[in-house]
């Protein structure tokens, strides 16, 4: 185990050992057979170095009593993780589990019988027969005295923070200290809306001089961009002349802010937070598949934070992610079908596309997406041995990757789709014989294929059918377009880089006509008079059955775990 | 001490029963406000106001906490109050704010690109006045909303609401360096 | 400034009238008032027979007050040979106030045909209407007698008139007369008073905004304007139509709820009967009768219906299908669960009017209504035979109009009801509807147990009244009744000295005609015009009290809960209804052992 015995250091992050490689998997759906799901491949999340307390199967423990409460710990955590496992939660700034240890804000004190003074619980490791006391007088005070120190400095601008509604200080404030300001001197002035980098504007004075920001940039990208300057009360946080805040991981710094000093420019007064409902779900921006939670109301998606998953990302994720809620934009959805540049009813373009594929001596093909959910490829697949097709497999474009969390294979289900597509072409090949005409017929996934003015002119020629959650050059070639629902109103899931299953949870309802991919094709093998081939959502059991994952299967058969939660009932962020 | 336990006795008698005694008497009661109110000079007990008659001024009637229709306060520099931090619109039961917000290029930063009330979905229940935390929303205005002919001539934006609005000088942030004038020092939540 | 108010000098006015007419009254000889009339005098004045008509009988009573010999009975004139007299009369001695009756009866198949020779000896300058030979032809004679010297002869007719002059065009003079001069303008009243009453009974102001203004002058009248307002509101709104709804039932349902209301009032009598050529004579009962039988006149009652009340409870249950059918179309779940409340209400509460009016019916012996208030007349008021039957007839009744205590399938302050979806004059006549069947259930209340047109005590008759206390009793309490409320309403708005001083002014005329009562005896004998106009006020006034009380008890009973209304409907009234028809067929059973048994 490489991790933290010595939490405090600042050196690199420790990696956990890969997991476990599971068993081959094979995914049995009802048309086509099986389908094998691919070895799982090596993983190398950027760990916590300050795990949690729980012991561990081998490892040797101690015995803390913790408020009266023994508890027994992993040997070597500090106390603030041993009282979270006691039900104490004790309020800090500067402590985050992803991170090395500064003890810097002093608010985590508590009180170590045999100790002579309050110790910093997010420092000090546990020993065999600890007693720790965390809501003793002594404690509260001295909380409440660092609280109003913390904030003698803190400009009150609440209203207009974009931290507002998730701020660790609000909670604080209101949880431990919640009394008048005695403050009767001027505060100090600092810089306020910087402009420190391509996503950041930091705000000065709200900063608490934690250093939560300045660690992560040496640890997690190794970049370093940040650091205090001056000293005492005129300390403040800031980036060296010439070296804006621009690496890919930059807006990390905004979840771990325990205030609004650092801000995204992304989210800059877009809405306030308590208005968010949060879903759990996956991020769809590349092959890593990291657990986020997509923050959206009425409908409409306002940004991307990361969820814990130790597995896979652990507390971060990139900046190029956090963007891919840009893609879910209303005004670009597809909600009708369309069938010759013309808007009908989705069940008479079903059935118009039904009627243009079903001829047995067409030439047809389908083209499966690495960038769409087992449930669709899959179902996809039973349609292209239904009728015969030829099958290829289209992508997003390479882009850039590095050895944090970004991989270069930007589709979230390349091996999932590859899986499911079998021995299928692929993009280069199908352009070549879009263009020569070889087809009468063409089934697209979705709309990822990226289509050249030549294969454009020929997808109008023939029957081209695409299944788009939003408008794009390949929707406005094909001649039928189906309304499908966009990953943030599906159920399914994918196949990370790892071989992981990722689950996709719906944010909300799909409206207008928009359908799942794999609901669509089934109506449409329906239309075609062939037999049932399943809809989504048995396609989705069986995968959580073959993969053993629960998280799926409670979200198939429990319709409360696909409810949104409402930000504003959950723990401050930060 | 022990609790004393009132026992209410359930039974009815024939007169209860039958019903037609209690139910004569409420008549008689009814019949005797009618006859009052109706023979009697200056309507007997009527005691409304006669809202709308030309010869009553209504606002004398008013007390200084009347909600009226909304105002939007202004800064010094003649700007509007309100930073768009969306209490107001958060704790409107009957959900009629709707506020965009935008940068500011000035030092208050954040302000409302669009601030707009319908005042036909408002139940006049002043939250959003106790929610503010820059006094930049008040109901003072003593004025009931005025019936419009069409729905969208209720819907009361930025313009219209500050046309009513005045200059406010309290402190933004809390009550500020002269909080040892002003602030109650006698609060019980507060100690000290 | 204050207006000008002259109590004294108006009240100093009516003094001064008053000497004037007890002045003037006291110059005269109260002996001379009493008209002179035969001494022996027939009841009715003048005979009327129809092709259907039977015998009809004829009363002579001596009004005299010595003993007169009566005898040669004679029937004379130019179709004499048409009647006769059904029954031998021999000559007799008829003391003061003694009858006696006699029968005649026409030929009615010798007066088919045009008629021989005889007529053509007449010169006429006008061609005769042309007779079919299956027509009858008109005839006229006279019965003449002899007593003291004088002969005496009354009028003998035999006509044939057509169904349109003799029911169809009274029946929609009527129906004019009751629609449109009462039942609407009282129904369209009630939607105003409703509101007034209710704020007058709450300490409130109530409807009073509406105005007219021409030039300076600006008309409120209380309120009054809002009928017109809520009419022309109602008309504008929007007419909206659920879009799943059923078009045709949803128009016909408040049709349904309407309708009936107003026709179930061609029962109900407003007043005895109308005898056309007879205005200003003073007639008897029997002059009456025989105009309420549509012979030389018509009942004051739009279709006498042996049945009567039988039809009213089949059309009254025809509105059940408005409120159901209101409901059912909708197409919205909670107006069919309100009209399901309607319905099942409005049947259990028809069982207990039903029954109810059995005890009456036992009591009165006819389902007529027009014959129920004239065995009122007879005897006693229904509200002092079947004390019991009133009240729960009255609160049945109210029940059966769906309006407070009884107003769940409306609840229009939490359940709602039944018409929900109805919106602009589909509402409205719904509305409507509930306003008619509060002024129905006045008149049927009036009918069955107020005895109708009549005044109390039976102090009026056909002829008058009975005595001339009976008059000056009646005009010195009305006219006193009117007086003070005129005054109080003088008095208590400056708006309203107009009416005040208008009610003053009858009521002085009332207390005029009472002293001149007292003076010259006058008023026992009063023109047939006068009493009906008296019957149909008193009618009136009879009904609007009960919409009155009606308003009243809406207003001051909170509602009933749906478990209540039924256990009210299912255990109070009708074992109540049923023990009340037990009681009374016992007691009528026991007072009259003599009655026929078998029928007629």
């Amino acid at each position: 185990m490489a991790n933290s015995d010595t939490p405090s250091s600042a050196t690199l992050p420790p990696r956990l050992p890969d997991p476990p490689p599971p068993a081959s998997r094979t995914v049995a759906p009802s048309a086509t057979g099986s389908v094998r799901i691919p070895e799982v491949s090596a993983a190398k999340p950027p760990m916590a170095p300050n795990l949690p307390a729980e012991p561990v199967e081998g490892q040797p423990t101690v015995r803390v009593v913790i408020d009266g409460t023994e508890v027994v710990v992993r040997k070597g955590t500090n106390v603030l993780e041993a009282a979270k496992l006691a039900g104490k939660d004790i309020c800090h700034f500067c402590y985050h589990p992803g991170l090395s240890i500064a003890a810097s804000c002093r608010q985590c004190l508590v009180e170590i019988e045999k100790n002579p003074k309050l110790q910093p619980s997010c420092q000090q490791t546990v020993a065999e027969g600890m007693v720790v006391h965390t809501e003793s007088p002594t404690v509260l005070e001295a909380r409440r005295a660092l609280l109003e120190f913390t904030l003698k400095n803190h400009p009150i601008d609440c209203p207009i923070c974009d931290k507002a509604g998730e701020c660790t200080l609000q909670r604080h404030y209101m949880d431990h200290d919640h009394q008048l300001t005695r403050v009767d001197v001027p505060k100090i002035r600092k810089p306020k809306h910087k402009d420190i980098g391509r996503e950041i504007v930091l705000d000065a004075e709200r900063c608490i001089l934690c250093s939560r920001c300045v660690r992560f940039c040496e640890e997690i990208p190794k970049t370093g961009e940040l650091g205090m300057q001056f000293r005492g009360e005129n300390e403040s946080l800031d980036v060296a002349e010439g070296h804006p805040l621009d690496n890919a991981y930059s807006m990390n710094v905004v979840d771990i802010c325990p205030v609004g000093a650092l801000t995204a420019k992304d989210f800059r007064f877009a809405i306030r937070a308590w208005e968010l409902r949060s879903t759990h779900t996956t991020c769809t921006g590349c092959a890593t598949g990291c657990a986020v939670e997509l923050h959206h109301r009425h409908e409409q998606a306002y940004r991307i934070v990361p969820r814990f998953d130790a597995t896979t990302n652990g507390h971060w994720m990139c900046d190029e992610g956090r963007h891919t809620y840009k893609e879910l934009e209303p005004s670009r959805r597809v909600r009708r079908a369309r069938v010759d540049g013309e808007e009908v009813l989705l069940g008479h373009a079903v059935a118009m596309a039904a009627r243009r594929l079903r001829g047995r001596g067409r030439k047809v093909a389908v083209v499966f997406s690495a960038a769409a959910s087992n449930e669709a490829n899959l179902a996809l697949a039973d349609l292209a041995s239904l009728i015969g097709a030829e099958r290829y497999i289209v992508g997003r474009p390479a882009g850039k990757g590095d050895d944090v969390l970004r991989d270069a294979d930007k589709n979230p289900n390349a091996r999932g789709a590859a899986a499911a597509a079998g021995a299928a072409k692929h993009e280069g090949e199908l352009a070549l014989e879009l263009a020569g005409r070889a087809y009468e017929a063409v089934v697209f996934l979705d709309g990822t294929f990226e289509a050249s003015d030549v294969v454009g002119s020929a997808l109008c020629a023939i029957t081209s059918v695409c299944l788009a959650d939003r408008a794009g050059p390949l929707s406005d070639a094909c001649t039928i377009v189906l309304p499908a629902s966009s990953w943030a109103e599906t159920t399914g899931s994918l196949i990370n880089r790892h071989g992981r299953l990722r689950v996709l949870r719906p944010a909300w309802r799909a409206e207008g006509d928009r359908r799942e991919r794999a609901d669509l094709i089934r109506e449409l093998v329906l239309a075609m008079g062939e037999r049932d081939i399943g809809s989504a959502r048995e396609r989705s059991r069986a995968i959580a059955e073959q993969h053993g994952s629960s998280e799926l299967a409670a979200l198939v058969s429990d319709a409360k775990a696909t409810r949104p939660t409402l930000l504003r009932f959950s723990h401050s962020r930060g | 001490m022990t609790i004393g336990v009132k026992k209410v006795s359930l039974h009815r008698t024939a007169r209860d029963q039958v019903f037609l005694p209690a139910i004569l008497e409420g008549l008689l009661t009814s019949a005797r406000h009618f006859f009052k109110n109706t023979m009697t000079k200056g309507m007997g007990d009527v005691d409304t106001i006669r809202y709308g008659e030309p010869d009553v001024d209504i606002k004398t009637y008013y007390p200084d906490r009347f909600r009226g229709v909304h105002r939007l306060m202004y800064r010094d520099d003649g700007s509007v109050r309100c930073v768009a931090c969306m209490c107001c619109s958060t704790v409107c039961p009957a959900k009629c704010i709707y506020i965009v917000a935008e940068d500011r290029q000035d030092n208050a930063e954040k302000g409302p690109a669009s601030f707009v009330i319908d005042e036909l979905k408002c139940v006049v229940c002043g939250l959003c006045v106790e929610a503010c935390p820059c006094d930049a929303i008040r109901m003072d205005t003593k004025q009931h909303m005025t019936p419009t002919e069409r729905r969208e001539d209720a819907v009361l934006g930025k313009v219209e609401l500050m046309s009513r609005g005045g200059p406010s000088v309290a402190t933004q942030g809390g009550l500020g360096p002269e909080f040892r004038a002003v602030a109650p020092q006698a609060d019980p939540r507060f100690g000290q | 400034m204050r207006p000008y108010r002259p109590p004294l000098v108006l009240l100093s006015h009516l003094l001064v009238v008053l000497l004037g007419v007890v002045g003037l009254s006291a110059c005269g000889d109260p002996k001379s008032a009493v008209a002179q009339h035969d001494v022996l005098r027939a009841e009715p004045v003048d005979l009327t027979f129809h092709p259907t008509t039977g015998k009809l009988g004829l009363t002579i009573v001596n009004t005299g007050d010595k003993p007169t010999a009566v005898g040669d009975f004679r029937i004379e004139g130019g179709d004499w040979e048409a009647f006769r007299l059904a029954t031998a009369v021999n000559p007799t001695v008829l003391r003061p106030g003694e009858r006696m009756h006699l029968e005649l009866e026409v030929d009615a198949t010798s007066l088919r045909g045009p008629g021989g020779e005889r007529r053509s000896a007449v010169v006429e300058e006008v061609a005769p209407p042309e007779i079919g030979p299956n027509d009858y032809r008109p005839a006229s004679a006279h019965l003449q007698f002899a007593s003291a010297g004088r002969v005496t002869s009354v009028p003998l007719r035999f006509e044939d008139p057509s169904w349109v002059s003799t029911y169809l065009l009274p029946a929609l003079a009527k129906v004019l007369l009751l629609v449109l001069a009462f039942i609407m303008p009282v129904a369209s009243l009630l939607t105003w008073l409703e509101r007034k009453q209710s704020a007058m009974m709450q300490d409130r102001v109530g409807p009073n905004m509406a105005r007219i203004s021409i030039g300076g002058l600006t008309l409120r009248l209380w309120g009054l304007l809002h009928i017109a307002t809520d009419g022309l509101k109602m008309l504008f709104k929007e007419d909206f139509i659920p879009r799943r709804a059923h078009r045709e039932l949803y128009t016909l349902a408040p049709l349904l709820a309407l309708v009936p209301a107003l026709v179930v009032f061609a029962i109900v009598p407003f007043g005895d009967a109308l005898c056309y050529g007879h205005l200003l004579d003073v007639l008897s009962q029997a002059d009456v009768d025989q105009c309420a039988a549509s012979r030389g006149g018509t009942p004051l009652q739009v279709a006498q219906i042996d049945v009567g009340l039988l039809f009213y409870f089949a059309i009254a249950s025809i509105a059940t299908y408005g409120t159901t059918l209101a409901g059912w179309a909708s197409y919205n779940k909670w107006a069919v669960l309100g009209s399901l409340r309607a319905s099942a209400q409005m049947i259990s509460y028809e069982v207990a009017i039903g029954l109810t009016v059995v005890g009456a019916l036992l009591v009165y012996g006819s389902l007529e209504p027009h014959a129920i208030v004239r065995a009122q007349l007879e005897s006693h008021w229904g509200i002092v035979l079947q004390p019991v039957a009133f009240i729960l007839f009255f609160t049945a009744a109210i029940a059966e109009t769906k309006r407070a205590p009884f107003d769940i399938p409306e609840g229009e302050s939490e359940i709602i009801g039944y018409f929900l979806e109805y919106s602009g004059m589909r509402f409205g006549l719904f509305f409507l509807g509930e306003f008619i069947e509060v002024v129905f259930v006045s008149a049927l209340v009036t009918t069955l147990f107020l005895g109708g047109w009549a005044l109390p005590l039976g102090i009026l008759g056909a002829s008058g009244f009975t005595s001339a206390l009976a008059c000056q009793a009646f005009f010195a309490g009305g006219g006193l009744v009117l007086c003070l409320t005129g005054a109080a309403i003088w008095r208590a708005s400056k708006h309203a000295e107009t009416l005040g001083a208008l009610l003053l002014l009858i009521g002085s005329v009332h207390l005029t005609l009472a002293l001149w009562s007292a003076f010259t005896g006058w008023g026992t004998a009063l023109p047939h015009l006068a009493i009906v106009t008296i019957g149909m006020l008193t009618w009136g006034i009879k009904v609007l009290a009960l919409c009155w009380l009606q308003l009243l008890i809406r207003w001051t009973l909170p509602r009933f809960r749906y478990d209540q209304l039924m256990s009210l409907g299912w255990k109070g009234l009708l074992p109540l209804s049923i023990a009340n028809i037990v009681l009374t067929a016992l007691v009528v059973y026991l007072l009259a052992p003599s009655a026929p048994v078998g029928g007629p």
